[in-house]
């Protein structure tokens, strides 16, 4: 899956500000802007369109891991081969 | 007075193109996906940082807007008429009052005028009826 990324500018010292007393509670800044980002895309984009695109990625990381066939496959076919 | 406010790049992995359906259906709604990341770090800001810290923090943009506001007052300074006309108003009201509250005392003392009239006229016809 390609990442891109997005860039939000602040100033300096309130994003200092935000880090210090979000760390004090276990908070990061930025898995709560990835959280948030989550967020938008389930309130702006279609559930159809979410489906598809989680469909596709799938497909694709299925395409890209090709599972070898495993040993207990191989036996089961070739003695239903034998019965036929 | 120039103050330098340091800007500093936070910066947020997502996957592409969830992002592209994202930006695509926010551009809809006139949206953009930084803007609203924008907001949502000010919603952070005012949630965690404290409001002390806060007033600290923005100091030098009070400084600012004061130097606007005492700018803006300036060469507001000329057209002063809105304040005078809500005067002028008040002193309009203040007349209306006046000149009801001495409009008051005028009617009770015509009434007064009535009925002695009254009385008067009443006394001359039984003044009349007697001598008859």
């Amino acid at each position: 899956m390609k990442k891109d990324t997005i860039s939000v500018s602040l100033e300096a010292e309130k994003l200092r500000a935000i880090k210090k007393y979000m760390e004090k509670k276990e908070i990061d800044v930025q898995d709560e802007l990835a959280e948030q980002l989550q967020k938008f895309y389930e309130k702006h984009v279609p559930v159809n369109v979410r489906e598809y695109i989680d469909e596709k990625n799938e497909e694709e990381s299925r395409a890209k891991t090709p599972r070898k066939p495993s040993k207990n496959t191989v036996v089961a076919t070739s003695t239903s081969t034998q019965q036929e | 007075m120039s103050v330098s406010t340091e800007k500093a790049t936070l910066q947020v992995n997502f996957q592409k193109e969830k992002l592209e359906a994202l930006r695509f259906y926010m551009n809809e709604k006139d949206l953009t996906v930084e803007g609203e990341l924008q907001k949502h770090i000010s919603n952070i800001y005012e949630k965690y940082v404290p409001s002390a810290t806060r007033r600290y923090l923005e100091r030098n943009d009070n400084e600012q807007e004061s130097q606007r506001e005492t700018t803006v007052s300036i060469s507001e300074s000329p057209s002063d008429a809105t304040p005078r006309a809500t005067s002028n108003r008040g002193r309009r009201r203040t007349e209306r009052v006046q000149s009801e509250q001495t409009e008051v005392p005028a009617e009770t003392i015509n009434s007064e005028e009535i009925e002695e009239s009254q009385e008067q006229t009443e006394d001359e016809n039984q003044g009349m009826v007697m001598s008859m």
